[in-house]
């Protein structure tokens, strides 16, 4: 299909096209325009030439007419010429130039009627010649011949019509009329437009022609050059094996051959370069798959090193925490935190099992809910995975709990929201404990994380093994600080409090806290009586009740005890289990063998020693779990055998002396009240010989002669001394039972000294010795025991009259720092500075001899002592040989109760 | 008319040198050996003064003290407690009975006689 797309310049067709079409135009054009002018030229020619005959030929055919002026006739002649189609109008003037006749053109001619000009009349008839004009009619352009009629010198029609024709030459001629002959131009007109249309015709039929003709042309001359060019582009585009065909020997045709060459050569050039390509695409993919290896290589490198690298951290962290704290929760919290992120998983616990009591332990909950952890510790553990787990010491796991239904703990993990479990054990020390870590989602634990959850296990155990360690080592001695108080206490209780079950409580007690530290099944303490042969049960821990009634009150002789005794005869611990057993010899002998309760196979027999002595065994089992009691323990439990053994001593020390206190205390009450009757005895019949002697010396019964009265002087006098004795020895072992009390109340101490001095005035007098008070007057009143106070003052002022010969006894009272100060200062022979020391212990004079010569118990200072210190005050003796004695003491002004 | 002084004393010597003494200075003189007999006797008789032994067989001087100023007829009669009984306290376990001074033994005739007029007056 030829198309022809208008693209401009674009194409080398368009450019021929487009380049040859306005020529063609523009020379039909030239040539249409040039043969139209001529056409004109030759049509106006004519049509003069026609018109010029037409009327040459009416002005001949007119001349008789005219001549004849038979207007008939001029018509019948002009009837030819009117009927020729350019005739607008024909009129024929006569000489005169009067119009003859006149007739119109078939096509609208007006008939130009009027008389011609006798210019124009005049010009043509005179030079007879036709005169030819162009007018503008109303039907358009005309031309208007004008002819004169012309005739031979004829002077008759007849002439004429018989005359010889034609003008001889020198003829005379002359013009009888005109003829004007109109002819409308628009028979030109038509006429070339006719030409013009056939023309335009003929010019589109060429100029159609020639375009066909050009394009075909064109075509033709493009036809190889778009070829090439398609082939060129079909190289282009990579398509080298069509060959362009050479269809001529022109440069279309060279151009194409060189297109070929170009081609083959491209082609070859091509594959080579393919070749060369794929080679390099072969290369490229090898390198690709190489650096892809390559890459999945080290991608895999990566994981594992990564992964030794989270297992070398998690271990490091591990060893870290163990080493940075040998907290039992830390480093169990860090192993749980690592099993969680090396595993990929959402929770973990750290379990173990209690042998004992067959009963999961939760070591360690992470991201467990307080209710899973009470319904596994609730659970039966060999139920669990970690039980199967720790029996083929091999990791187990669970994909999908939900798509199981044998394993007995599901519903517990799935309550939780929890589908996967993967049970790692830690292995050592016989004990089921182990990682149980868990998944929300169901699958299968890798291969690598399980190998790495065991080493991790692994690592952990030793971790474990030693926080354990540490914290059972410082709860121990936690524990055994916790037990030497519980010790103290005991020992304090048992002193202080005469609660004779004080002792057996606290034992129970401290055996109780020792079992749950120490790790024993069951404690007991047994009391060796002070003769050594017989064992009393005291108390026990760990006991179920049925054993501990069975155990209550148990006494044996010590001979039956087998291990008990040999560990009481040798003083050192005797240990037997399942490795050691007890040797026949050493076993219990019935009835006491009997009692399931004393039966165990592995137990020590620790000797409580205190002072030397055994005073009890302490016994500990490990009944339930048959294990043997390990070395350490036994240290420790010999450390917490001689505490016990201390405290159980001393509480039977305590008992022995409270009961010996007990003892004297009823004897010290019997004493003072002996002593109180002995005095109230002794001085009735004292009394009496006092009161009759001081009736007779009053003249009761008449006047007593100087001889008998002196008698009963003395007798009075010594009465009184022997009353003071008596009342000095009383007051001493009041004091000594310490029921010496004071009755307090106010005093004044101005009266105090007054009574004392007044009391002892005669006593003075007779002696010839001064006797002075200095009260000085601001002392203010005193609270105290106001007979005691004056019973010192008695005595000390007594004592320095007796033992003064010559020269005076002062008293004097004042205050000094707040408290009451009194002396009695004597000129006595004063008292030796050993002797000071000694005068105010019991029975005590400054000389001996001076006792008897002066008479008085000695206990006088003593109590005074006492008295004064009773009241918290001090007393003293300053003195030198030769100068007297002065006596001081200080009395706080208010002493309360 | 003489003042009558009802002496409360079991010891016969006791007796005997109050009542020298007593008579020696115009006193009205009466006497019991018990308790009960006291204070049966000071009901009876109405003394103007009482000299109460403590030490006495059956009812002590303390309860005698203690059932004489219990009675609202006795209560005036002044009660001088004379006693051995030299213990401590026994003077404030006289007073909380009720006497109204105490002399120990052995008391000076003079002394004695001093606090009677006293109390008497």
């Amino acid at each position: 299909m030829i198309r022809i797309r208008f693209r401009g310049f674009s194409t080398f067709r368009a450019r021929i096209f487009w380049s040859i079409i306005p020529v063609l135009v523009a020379l039909l054009i030239f040539h249409g325009m040039m043969d139209l002018r001529e056409h004109r030229r030759l049509f106006t020619n004519e049509f003069m030439r026609r018109g010029q005959a037409m009327a040459g030929n009416l002005a001949y055919s007119g001349e008789l007419g005219v001549f004849a002026e038979d207007r008939q006739l001029l018509e019948s002649s002009m009837r030819g010429v009117v009927g020729d189609p350019d005739v607008a109008y024909v009129v024929v003037y006569g000489e005169d130039g009067q119009v003859l006749a006149q007739g119109a053109g078939q096509n609208g001619g007006s008939v130009r009627s009027e008389p011609l000009s006798d210019q124009e009349r005049q010009r043509l008839l005179q030079e007879r010649r036709s005169v030819v004009k162009t007018l503008q009619g109303p039907a358009g352009p005309f031309v208007e011949f004008l002819a004169p009629i012309l005739t031979e010198a004829a002077k008759s029609p007849d002439e004429l019509v018989l005359g010889s024709r034609g003008p001889g030459p020198g003829a005379e001629k002359r013009a009888i009329g005109v003829v004007r002959l109109g002819l409308s131009q628009r028979g030109i007109e038509q006429r070339m437009w006719g030409l013009v249309r056939l023309w335009v015709g003929v010019t589109l039929f060429f100029f159609t022609l020639s375009a066909v003709a050009v394009y075909f042309f064109s075509r033709k001359v493009t036809g190889p050059v778009k070829r090439l060019t398609e082939h060129a582009e079909k190289m282009g585009r990579g398509s080298l094996d069509e060959t362009v065909p050479v269809e001529t020997r022109d440069e279309i045709g060279q151009l194409a051959g060189t297109l070929n060459d170009m081609a083959h050569a491209l082609k070859g050039n091509i594959q080579e370069k393919e070749r060369i390509l794929a080679e390099l695409q072969e290369l490229n993919r090898t390198l690709e798959d190489r650096i892809r290896q390559r890459t999945a290589e080290l991608e895999d490198r990566t994981d594992a090193l990564q992964q030794s690298l989270d297992e070398v951290s998690a271990m490091g962290e591990i060893s870290r925490a163990v080493s940075s704290s040998l907290d039992l929760g830390e480093v169990l919290d860090t192993v749980s935190a690592h099993a969680v992120r090396l595993s990929a998983s959402d929770a973990c616990g750290i379990y173990e099992v209690d042998p004992v009591r067959n009963a999961f332990v939760v070591v360690t909950a992470r991201n467990l809910s307080p209710e899973f952890v009470e319904a596994i510790q609730a659970a039966d553990p060999r139920q669990g995975a970690l039980s199967r787990a720790a029996e083929t010491r091999q990791p187990m796991q669970i994909a999908d709990l939900a798509a199981i239904h044998d394993f007995p703990l599901r519903e517990i993990i799935l309550r939780e929201g929890l589908r996967a479990l993967l049970a790692v054990p830690i292995g050592g020390g016989g004990l089921v404990r182990g990682i149980v870590l868990y998944r929300r989602q169901p699958g299968s634990f890798a291969e690598r994380t399980v190998s790495l959850l065991t080493t991790l296990a692994n690592q952990s155990k030793v971790a474990i093994e030693n926080a354990r360690l540490f914290q059972e080592v410082r709860s121990q001695r936690v524990q055994l600080e916790t037990l030497s108080r519980n010790m103290e206490q005991l020992y304090r209780l048992s002193t202080a409090m005469q609660e004779p079950l004080s002792l057996r409580d606290q034992l129970a007690r401290v055996l109780e806290a020792a079992r749950q530290v120490i790790r024993i099944d069951r404690f007991y303490i047994w009391e060796v009586s002070p003769e050594g042969d017989q064992l009393t049960a005291l108390v026990g821990a760990g006991f179920s009740e049925d054993e501990r009634q069975e155990f209550a009150g148990i006494e044996m002789p010590l001979a039956e005890a087998g291990a008990m005794a040999e560990a009481y005869r040798t003083g050192v611990p005797v240990a037997f289990d399942r490795q050691h057993p007890v040797p026949p010899e050493l076993r219990l002998r019935p009835p006491y063998s009997e009692h399931r309760g004393l039966r165990s196979s592995a137990f020590l027999v620790v000797p409580m020693i205190a002072r030397g002595r055994v005073v009890g065994l302490l016994t500990a089992d490990n009944k339930v779990s048959r294990e043997p009691v390990p070395a350490q323990t036994v240290a420790l439990l010999q450390i917490f055998a001689s505490h016990a053994a201390v405290a159980m001593e001393n509480a039977r020390l305590f008992h022995e002396i409270e009961d010996k206190g007990h003892q004297l205390e009823i004897a010290s009450r019997h004493k003072s009240q002996f002593l109180a009757n002995m005095s109230h005895e002794l001085r009735t019949p004292l009394n009496a010989i006092l009161g009759y002697t001081e009736l007779i010396l009053d003249d009761i019964f008449g006047e007593v002669p100087p001889q008998i009265r002196d008698t009963l002087e003395r007798t009075r006098s010594n009465g009184l001394h022997l009353l003071g004795l008596i009342n000095d020895v009383l007051d001493l072992s009041k004091i000594e039972a310490g029921q010496l009390m004071l009755s307090l109340g106010d005093y004044s101490m101005a009266e105090v000294v007054h009574a004392a001095l007044s009391s002892l005035r005669s006593l003075a007098e007779e002696k010839k010795l001064a006797l002075k008070a200095l009260v000085a007057p601001e002392v203010p009143p005193g609270k105290g025991d106001e007979r005691r106070i004056i019973q010192v003052l008695l005595n000390l002022i007594g004592n320095a009259i007796k033992f003064t010969e010559v020269g005076e006894v002062t008293v004097e009272a004042g205050l000094s720092d707040g408290a009451f100060l009194v002396s009695v200062s004597d000129t006595g022979p004063g008292i030796s500075q050993a002797d000071q020391q000694k005068i105010f212990e019991e029975f005590q004079q400054a000389d001996s001899s001076s006792t008897r010569r002066k008479g008085g118990t000695g206990l006088g200072l003593s109590i005074s002592r006492r008295i004064i210190e009773l009241h918290g005050g001090r007393i003293w003796v300053e003195s030198s040989m030769g100068h007297g004695s002065t006596f001081r003491f200080t009395l706080p002004m208010r002493v309360e109760a | 008319m003489s003042k009558r002084i009802l002496v409360i004393e079991d010891q016969e010597d006791n007796r005997r040198i109050l009542r020298y003494l007593l008579k020696s200075a115009d006193y009205e003189v009466l006497e019991a050996l018990t308790g009960e007999d006291g204070v049966a006797l000071a009901e009876r008789e109405r003394p103007d003064l009482i000299l109460m032994d403590i030490q006495l067989p059956g009812l002590d001087g303390y309860e005698a003290t203690r059932r004489i100023k219990g009675n609202p007829a006795l209560r005036h009669i002044p009660i001088i407690v004379v006693t051995s009984y030299a213990l401590s306290g026994d003077d404030v376990k006289a007073f909380e009975a009720g006497c109204d001074a105490y002399v120990t033994k052995p008391f000076s005739p003079r002394q004695l006689l001093a606090k009677i007029q006293e109390h008497l007056r």
